[in-house]
């Protein structure tokens, strides 16, 4: 009973959010979702499947650019622009998914640089198609004829397809497909003796997980409303990867966690910096921002030093001793009663 | 004839009517004096932070001068700061997060991707009146970018003003040789087909067409190319403080004649100085008065005032990013005056009417002659030429000119 209530409760502050609170913080709810999408489709690439990837960003900006572009020509209405723009993702993703059936861990992670680079190089260079270094300006996602026009309006297209995202996540780790790419990760050559085909799981492992960044990508560029190059760099891609290792790689709740965490971390950094402003003008900003890089950095370091399996696990371990207190003190009570 | 019945109801109803008459006009008369709020959103950290904080600089001073003067209008002036990290989604989610504190009317951004992604939701709901430190030639669009001025020319505006001068006063029978080196960034590419267009119009010979990274230390291989060019004028487009005077450093170095030339971002004094005597004669645009020492216009003198006062080191040279902050606000200050004058709210539309309606208007000394603005820009420049003989005081080669008049 108690776990009900508690996700009953999440699914009505979730829905209440964009009555309950400011555009500010509905904006950062839609990031956090966008970021929980793509940091999911990273955790199943390289945290279950052991597949180092740098490229994330750039499927993402597959994604993004695929919705900028059906939306601007075709007016395709925004759920099939998410569909399309995944399997545009997943298509590209499988081809420079290709160096993995041969490469492993840091070679693998150059090789996947080079997605990184096409991909961005080829949109800066997209002329006309792609609006070059400008980008495009995206126009207003639509449903069923009604305008998605504000943060307020696309927040339930994000909830809705994130819920879905995790759901699906969850889920694939009980198929067969799922439990092959841990194994992938685990022993790759044992995962082959056992008659798991590599290539082909690699494969779909990098496909998977770019459906899931072109997803977030289409996300993006939905409630952006506009895209370009600068947007998808590599900082991004390290972006996505600290959120899979501080929340826990291998982990559909860390993805969650990390994601959200990595996101909100600098905001309320940044709030904690405005409070400065009064006292010591704009300079503590520029000051304490450097502070920022430094503590944001120390901070992942600390992860990979004290507590490898991410935040997840430091989540876990808090609610087990929750539930341990509790069924202790249920147990005295008992006794007592007796 | 009329007649009033001196009733209880007839003296309820004349009370009533003078309380909400108060109460109406003081709310009125609050609101009025309701300080006005900026939001500034700056590049304080990452590559651009130079100018970043010189920027932010400018709106602290600028509002410093505004309320000692009774703020806009008897109103004042507050502005919230934020560092953007020169990323976009930090850009937006900071606009937000000072709409969520404020009443924002007026935003001013870092570059070209704040005011893309900022704009859309922009243009259809907050209706905020924007500036920023772009001058990307595509935001004179007044259709796609209606609440957004660029403070100056923009970067097509301001080669096309070298490129005229070059051919002005190239001397010989042989067409000026010309190179381009800029940045591998938006800001980099943005007026180089037009330029490269416009040049060879005026018969100019475009022998270089080099991009670099937007930093870079070891810049040996652009002038190992500007050697085999042999280009007579090499202008930078698309740096901050990176790239261009490495080349010009390495270029003297290697023996190399050509006259180097720069847009605004490629002006700064402080980095002239440093680069010494390779820079001598370096020559580029600046839509600003230079110096504000011995002005007598009101705003240079404002300017050359505080700067003394805040900066015990200053040379009398207020720099780019700095005129370019005070700009974008006096331009806002402008709008909201002749706003609030006219009785009408401030909000995005009515600031940019305002703007659009201004006619030769005396900027205080920041540019040398009343200016117009003309397709969401003011297109006035002029030409400077750094001499190392007299300090390296940028001395003006041309007369304020007029892009697209």
């Amino acid at each position: 009973m108690g776990r009900i209530s508690i996700w009953v409760s999440l699914a009505v502050l979730l829905l209440a959010l964009p009555w309950a609170s400011s555009g500010y913080v509905v904006f950062l709810a839609c990031l956090c979702g966008v970021n929980i999408v793509a940091t999911l489709g990273l955790n199943i690439t390289t945290g279950y499947t052991g597949l180092l990837s740098l490229s994330h960003a750039g499927f993402v900006a597959v994604g993004a650019y695929t919705t900028a572009l059906l939306s601007n020509h075709w007016g395709v209405p925004i759920l099939v622009c998410i569909l399309l723009s995944g399997v545009m993702a997943s298509l590209v993703g499988g081809i420079f998914g290709l160096p993995s059936f041969r490469l492993k861990g840091i070679y693998l992670a150059v090789a996947t640089l080079a997605a990184q680079y096409t991909i961005i190089f080829a949109l800066r260079q997209g002329g006309p198609i792609t609006g070059g270094d400008s980008g495009l300006v995206v126009s207003i996602p639509q449903i069923g004829g009604l305008a998605l026009d504000t943060n307020q309006k696309f927040y339930f297209v994000v909830l809705a397809v994130t819920v879905l995202a995790i759901w699906i996540s969850r889920n694939l780790f009980f198929t067969r497909i799922g439990r092959a790419f841990i194994a992938i990760r685990e022993r790759d050559f044992t995962a082959e003796v056992f008659g798991i085909n590599l290539m082909r799981y690699k494969a779909l492992a990098f496909m998977i997980g770019a459906f899931y960044a072109g997803v977030a990508g289409s996300l993006l560029a939905g409630f952006m409303r506009v895209v370009t190059p600068e947007q998808f760099s590599l900082t991004e891609s390290v972006f996505y990867l600290a959120a899979v290792v501080v929340g826990g790689a291998g982990s559909i709740a860390g993805s969650i966690i990390g994601a959200v965490f990595m996101t909100l971390i600098p905001e309320f950094i940044a709030f904690a910096l405005e409070s400065t402003q009064e006292a010591f003008g704009f300079r503590a900003i520029a000051i304490l921002g450097s502070v920022r890089e430094i503590v944001f950095g120390g901070m992942i370091v600390a992860f990979l030093v004290f507590e490898p399996r991410g935040l997840s696990e430091v989540a876990r371990r808090i609610w087990a001793r929750l539930k341990r207190t509790k069924s202790s003190s249920s147990d005295n009570a008992h006794s007592k009663h007796t | 004839m009329f007649s009033l019945k001196f009733s209880k109801r007839n003296l309820l109803g004349i009370v009533g009517a003078i309380t909400l008459a108060t109460i109406t006009s003081s709310a009125a008369l609050a609101q009025s004096k309701e300080p006005l709020t900026w939001s500034v959103n700056l590049s304080l950290t990452g590559p651009l932070a130079y100018s970043g904080e010189l920027q932010a600089k400018g709106f602290e001073e600028f509002a410093e001068w505004v309320n000692q003067n009774g703020g806009i209008r008897g109103r004042k002036l507050t502005i919230i700061t934020d560092d953007t990290q020169y990323k976009v989604a930090v850009s937006v989610a900071n606009l937000k997060r000072a709409q969520s504190k404020a009443t924002i009317s007026f935003a001013s951004g870092d570059g070209t991707p704040w005011v893309r992604a900022v704009s859309p939701e922009n243009n259809q709901t907050h209706k905020i009146l924007m500036s920023s430190g772009s001058f990307a030639s595509d935001l004179v669009d007044a259709a796609k970018y209606p609440l957004h001025f660029v403070p100056g020319p923009n970067y097509t505006d301001q080669i096309i003003m070298l490129l005229e001068h070059i051919k002005k006063s190239h001397k010989g029978s042989a067409p000026a040789r010309v190179a381009f080196i800029y940045s591998s960034t938006e800001f980099g590419r943005d007026p180089i087909q037009a330029s490269k267009a416009h040049a060879r119009q005026l018969g100019l010979e475009v022998v270089l067409d080099e991009e670099t990274a937007f930093t870079a230390v070891d810049v040996s291989p652009v002038v190992v190319k500007m050697r085999g060019a042999q280009p007579d004028y090499t202008i930078f487009q698309g740096y901050a403080t990176s790239v261009w005077p490495e080349v010009i450093r390495l270029a003297r170095e290697y023996g190399l004649k050509s006259q180097f030339m720069g847009t605004i971002w490629a002006m700064d004094r402080g980095i002239i100085v440093k680069l010494g005597k390779a820079a001598d004669g370096y020559t580029g645009v600046s839509p600003y008065t230079f110096k504000s020492t011995g002005s007598k216009d009101e705003v240079l003198s404002a300017i050359d005032a505080l700067r003394r006062k805040n900066d015990p080191a200053y040379d009398g040279y207020p720099t780019i990013p700095y005129m370019q902050s005070w700009f974008s606000a006096l331009m806002a200050k402008r709008a909201m005056e002749i706003t609030i004058d006219a009785g009408k709210p401030i909000t995005g539309e009515n600031l940019a009417k305002a703007l659009r309606d201004l006619k030769d208007w005396n900027t205080g000394g920041v540019f040398g002659v009343p200016v117009n603005i003309i397709g969401n820009r003011v297109p006035v420049g002029r030409i400077y030429k750094y001499d190392a003989g007299k300090n390296f005081e940028p001395v003006p080669i041309s007369d304020w000119i007029t892009v697209n008049k």
